[in-house]
């Protein structure tokens, strides 16, 4: 991985990666963006980094910290070394009244010498100048600034030839204090600026071994009083060296020895300063100058990125300035003799460094350039399509958030690595406003975008233009156990997929959850889409081949009226119609009218009135009695539950399927056996003969495994002997969990009690099941009679059930049975027990009761 | 146009270079060869003493093929007359080729506008960066409209002792180039004998300079990669050469092939691959049927040309010569493009895109 935060600027812990440092930093790359530990960072690669500081400026989280020889110099320093500063010159306008302390301090600590790095300025202007003179060969541009250098070096090596091949004051200093003083001890550097460190890591001739920043320094400095320490420098300025680090300073100390006449182009515009380098790759206006004043800082040195600027005493610091500018130029008998025509200062600054050798302050520089990685045109088109900025517009935003000046430009750093697309505030925000309304599973739009298209419909006065639909893939769970979840989410996938591709720019379709949708269409060519959509046929690989599995949808459909404007009400709609065709098998598609609403309000009214009417007793027991083809007596009844409230009785077919499908039948169940079982030990007691009550059980029962015990639990608490009962499977009984069914009849019979298997003959029960479960009794549901008695068929089908529950000594009843003609043709066919209109309709227990007094039947 | 093909595998190289120059008769503009690594040097003096007027242009290769046979040793050359043709030197080629730019803008100056040109380049660089040059040629060229094309050189022993040369002298990180200009037609083609799985991945995690991917869909890059293909890391390296990822551009692939698995359980490439942008995992398709249909494409459109140049990858050339297939292949140059000659190196260059495991096939005719 990239090895970041290991130059001379780092990034600590307060970032919160803001990105004003990339918007400020003048290298591309310098800066990456990382996530460390979860916490979004930007830290420096050093290697790219030309510590101009402008990142420490730009900072206002404080997290742009830099390092300097602080801590290696006093230590170096206290352990004996023998050591000369270089204070660089702007310390003289930044602290002059600290100055002699700082000085008469650090000589205390043991430093030898302290050299106003101001005479090195001298030096360094006096070798610029005579470079100047002498090469027409467009080297103009001063090389004082170690940034400017740091980034000519690393980003522009074609300038390398335009830099004035001279040392910078503080490199002069220390050639001039070594070869021409005879100075051997250590150099140590004190100044306000960071990059200096490279650069005499760099100039190997000034063997200047520590950079130590002003701000460290007074850090260092800040408890201790240093009032009572005096000291002087032992070699100060000569010329015009301490007004170097002022901005211009390095211009006007030109001029004053060439001339007005002659162009010196200043560059300290601060953040803008590297964007004008370009320009002098054009020769023709590089040997149209004489030279070029940069300097990375606009305050110039004097304000640099590690000056001790809470030290600075603002209001002492132009008058330092301006007491320096005075000194200098009001000296007389020196070359900064303002008094002096040019010619002549000039003369006497050659006279002045005579005893110089200007090779002894050449400089060389070092090409360190690494040609960026270019990104293709393919590259930046694929990532700017991740970032769903696909239009000219969406492409050239240009916000500069991010921190770089252009769309493309962050598309670049992103495909290099500096940086994130997440950090795009737009892509952000639009993948935040995508995740919204976007469903994670299949890609197509969600809940949130439904509603927000139906919103606008209606804001628009549109909606009446739609129909909506709430849709669902019919037995989808059979999916999911035959194939597995994993399949199960690629017919999703693969649904939604179909789905989405029918709905044209201006209609929606969206998945709100497991496979349901809501769609809203034109009704113009919505039925045909309807129908496209219930013939969707998905292929599912299982195992070694592959099948096609046809999708059948369910849906609750609402044309939207003029009237609706109200997306909750419209969406209501919709999903009572949804609602209905789920409770109505036989229907996939269903239309919402009023009438279905009536219909679902009253059966949500009844589904609320259940739990009390149980409480209440409102449910009472009718028996509908089983009679004996044999004797024409009163064999048996069936208990059947009749709801009573406000003395009008409420069909079973009302409330019966309602309990089903919320789980109360079983309740209900319970609370009718309970009843037999009362009223049956009640007759018992009168000493009446009674005959076997069925009761019948829900298939919501063997969803567990202990129903067998506690129907015997009822039936011995009222103390009822079990053959008086009997326990009557209904319709769906069948079709779950026959493992427990099985097990619960056999336990039943274990018990005494019977069992009889209802509705034989119709869509629920069949051969296999009498196969399985070993029922004691079959009855036959009364769609057997449906062609008649007169059918052949009919009478065959018949013969042959009741023979053959007679063979596996099963008892029969024939169930329905309404006319004379059913009954003497179930007599032939030598059918046992007949129940139905023909004798009795379910008898209120009164009745019952009347009919156990005289179990006789007169046909 | 008019070329000579010369081969020798003569182990004296003064022999060598007798009986490989023993065709030409006239001077050449252009001579281009490869030669084997040990003898390189002495060949590229030789040649550029011999012919002082001539462009000569050169790298070295794993194999070194042209229409008179193949091998690892020794040396083949294509001597081109009577074509215009200018060409340098780009040097640093790796870090910093705008350097010498300039000289190539001038090579490009001397071309008419009105006659059809290509550049044709061989590069050496050991630092992994052949995009870096091609896109400051591109930007200049393709104002101009002139297609590139070239390869990196190759070698049997290490990367390392892959070299160029340019009129005699040799390099190790440049690209020499070479402009032919004139009246003549070109056809180009590219095969990929890859073909793509339905395995996906995002770059998450690249150093792009290194040419390194650390993380693919945020996960470890070299671990993902083992799992899709059913392996640990130790034995990945093994089964990488089967698998290079590649590019989807438009309906292409460029494939960008591994170098092995590399520190923090990265994988390292021989072509730039840039984060966040999406790759796929191939797999080997019926090369002997790929190569057959392109040797048709190449008649059915172009007939048997005048001369080609071909850029074999040196991956391509190893699982030939695995397989037993080099000579049916190096049959099918011969059969559908009469003279050729055929470089066998690290890389294949076609524009601005730098290719791995490619064959590039430029065709002329008169």
């Amino acid at each position: 991985m990239k090895k970041l935060n290991l130059g001379r600027i780092f990034t600590n812990d307060n970032c919160i990666a803001c990105n004003r440092c990339i918007s400020k930093c003048p290298i591309t790359g310098a800066n990456y963006f990382v996530n460390r530990n979860g916490r979004a960072r930007i830290e420096v690669d050093g290697n790219k980094c030309i510590q101009c500081g402008y990142c420490m400026d730009a900072c206002i989280h404080g997290a742009r910290e830099y390092k300097d020889d602080m801590d290696l110099f006093m230590d170096e320093l206290s352990a004996g070394g023998k050591f000369s500063v270089i204070l660089a010159p702007s310390f003289f306008i930044n602290h002059i009244d600290l100055a002699e302390h700082v000085i008469g301090y650090l000589k205390h600590l043991g430093v030898e010498k302290v050299y106003n790095a101001g005479f090195g300025a001298d030096i360094s202007i006096w070798c610029s100048l005579n470079y100047l003179d002498n090469h027409q060969d467009g080297a103009v541009i001063s090389a004082n600034c170690p940034a400017i250098v740091n980034y000519i070096e690393k980003e522009l090596p074609e300038l390398l030839p335009n830099l004035i091949p001279v040392q910078t004051p503080v490199c002069c200093t220390a050639i001039y204090a070594k070869k021409y003083l005879g100075d051997s001890n250590t150099m140590v550097l004190i100044s306000p600026c960071i990059a200096k460190s490279e650069e005499i890591r760099s100039q190997s001739a000034a063997d200047i071994k520590y950079n130590v920043t002003f701000r460290h320094l007074f850090e260092k400095l800040e408890d201790i009083d240093i009032s009572s320490y005096h000291g002087e420098v032992d070699m100060d300025d000569v010329g015009l060296g301490n007004i170097f680090p002022f901005p211009g300073g390095l211009k006007e100390y030109i001029e004053y020895f060439v001339g007005y006449e002659k162009l010196i182009w200043k560059l300290d515009e601060g953040g803008t300063v590297y964007k004008k380098f370009p320009y002098f790759t054009d020769k023709d206006l590089v040997h149209k100058l004489y030279a070029v004043d940069a300097l990375s800082c606009n305050r110039g040195c004097i304000y640099g990125p590690a000056a001790d600027r809470s030290n600075i005493n603002q209001g002492a610091f132009f008058g330092n300035i301006t007491a320096i500018r005075s000194r200098h130029y009001n000296e007389r008998g020196n070359f900064c003799d303002e008094q002096l025509p040019i010619k002549e200062r000039r003369e006497m600054m050659n006279q002045f460094f005579s005893n110089l050798n200007p090779e002894d302050f050449h400089r060389t520089f070092l090409d360190r350039y690494e040609q960026q990685c270019p990104v293709p045109e393919e590259t930046i088109e694929d990532i700017f399509t991740q970032m769903n900025k696909n239009t000219f517009e969406e492409r050239n935003i240009n916000c500069q958030s991010c921190g770089y000046e252009t769309c493309s430009d962050m598309v670049r750093a992103v495909a290099l690595g500096y940086n994130d697309m997440n950090n795009c505030i737009h892509y952000s925000k639009e993948r935040n406003i995508r995740l919204l309304s976007t469903d994670t599973i299949t890609g197509i739009p969600n809940e949130n975008a439904y509603i927000m298209f139906l919103q606008k419909l209606v804001d628009y006065g549109r909606a009446s233009e739609y129909v909506v639909a709430n849709l669902n893939i019919k037995n989808f769970t059979l999916v999911n156990e035959r194939f597995g979840s994993e399949k199960g989410d690629e017919v999703i996938r693969f649904f939604s997929k179909k789905l989405n591709e029918l709905a044209d720019k201006d209609e929606i379709v969206s998945r709100v959850g497991g496979n349901n949708y809501f769609a809203a269409f034109k009704k113009e060519g919505f039925a045909e889409k309807l129908e496209k959509c219930n013939s969707i046929t998905v292929q599912i690989e299982n195992l070694e081949e592959i099948i096609e599995y046809p999708i059948q949808i369910r849906a609750g459909i609402y044309y939207i009226q003029e009237q609706d404007t109200v997306v909750s009400e419209i969406n209501n709609k919709v999903a009572i119609a949804f609602g209905y065709a789920k409770r109505v098998e036989s229907k996939d598609f269903v239309y919402f009218d009023e009438n279905i609403r009536k219909e679902l309000y009253q059966e949500m009214l009844i589904r609320k009135m259940l739990p009390k009417a149980l409480e209440n007793d409102e449910f009472l027991i009718f028996y509908q009695p089983k009679v004996s083809l044999e004797t024409y007596k009163l064999s048996g009844a069936e208990a059947l539950v009749r709801w009573k409230q406000n003395g009008k009785i409420i069909p079973p077919i009302k409330f019966i399927p309602i309990c089903e499908k919320n789980g109360f039948v079983k309740q209900i169940d319970f609370y009718v056996l309970e009843q037999i079982c009362k009223k049956i030990r009640a007759w018992l007691d009168e000493g009446l003969e009674i005959v076997k009550i069925s009761s019948n059980f829900s298939k919501h029962h063997f969803e567990e495994k202990n129903i067998a015990d506690k129907i015997c639990g009822i039936v011995d608490k009222w103390r009822v002997p079990h053959e008086y009962i009997e326990v009557e499977f209904t319709e769906t009984a069948y079709i779950d969990r026959q493992d427990i069914l099985s097990d619960t009849i056999e336990k039943l019979k274990s018990y005494g009690f019977s069992s009889s298997m209802d509705d034989f003959g119709s869509g629920y029960s069949s051969l296999s099941l009498l196969q399985a479960l070993n029922f004691d009794v079959l009855k036959l549901d009364k769609s057997l009679l449906g062609k008649g008695v007169n059918d052949l068929r009919t009478n065959k089908i018949i013969a042959n059930i009741i023979a053959m529950t007679k063979d596996l000594n099963m008892e029969i009843i024939a169930e329905g049975v309404e006319t004379r003609q059913e009954l003497e043709m179930l007599h032939s066919l030598n059918c046992n027990v007949v129940q139905g209109y023909i004798f009795d309709k379910p008898l209120p227990e009164e009745e019952f009761y009347k009919r156990l007094l005289n179990k006789e039947y007169r046909i | 146009m008019k070329t000579v093909t010369g081969r020798s595998t003569k182990r004296d190289v003064g022999k060598a270079m007798e009986e490989v120059v023993s065709n030409i008769s006239d001077v050449p503009g252009l001579i281009i060869f490869s030669a084997d690594e040990e003898n390189f040097s002495e060949y590229s003096i030789l040649l550029s003493s011999r012919f002082p007027q001539s462009i000569v242009i050169g790298s070295t290769s794993y194999i070194h093929m042209c229409e008179q046979g193949y091998s690892k040793e020794g040396i083949c050359l294509t001597a081109i007359s009577d074509i215009k043709c200018c060409g340098g030197v780009i040097e640093e080629a790796g870090r910093f080729p705008g350097k010498y730019i300039d000289r190539f803008k001038a090579d490009v100056s001397k071309i008419s506008v009105r006659e059809n040109s290509v550049c044709f380049e061989l590069c050496a660089l050991t630092y992994y960066c052949e995009e870096l040059f091609l896109d400051r040629l591109h930007h200049i060229l393709k104002e101009r409209n002139i297609p590139l094309f070239g390869g990196s050189a190759g070698s049997v022993k290490s990367k390392d002792s892959a070299v160029i040369s340019y009129n005699g002298k040799i390099y190790t990180e440049a690209v020499a180039y070479v402009f032919l200009y004139g009246q003549f037609k070109l056809h180009f083609y590219k095969e990929n004998i890859f073909k793509p799985m339905k395995h996906q991945y995002v770059v998450t995690d690249a150093e792009v300079s290194e040419r390194i991917v650390y993380e693919y869909n945020n996960v470890p890059a070299a671990r993902i990669i083992a799992k899709t293909l059913g392996t640990d890391i130790v034995s990945l390296q093994s089964v990488l050469a089967e698998h290079p990822m590649g590019r989807m551009v438009d309906d292409d692939i460029y494939i960008t092939d591994h170098i092995g698995v590399v520190q923090d359980e990265g994988l390292k490439y021989y072509a730039t691959v840039y984060n966040n942008t999406r790759v796929v995992m191939l797999e080997a398709d019926d090369y002997k049927k790929v190569f057959q249909e392109t040797m048709k494409d190449i008649y059915d459109k172009t007939g048997i040309p005048d001369f080609a140049v071909v850029i074999n990858c040196v991956s391509r050339s190893i699982r030939f010569e695995k397989d037993s297939f080099l000579l049916e292949y190096y049959n099918g140059l011969k059969h559908g493009l009469g003279s050729f000659i055929c470089f066998s190196g690290y890389g294949e260059q076609l524009n601005n895109h730098h290719l791995n495991q490619t064959m590039i096939i430029v065709a002329f005719s008169n």
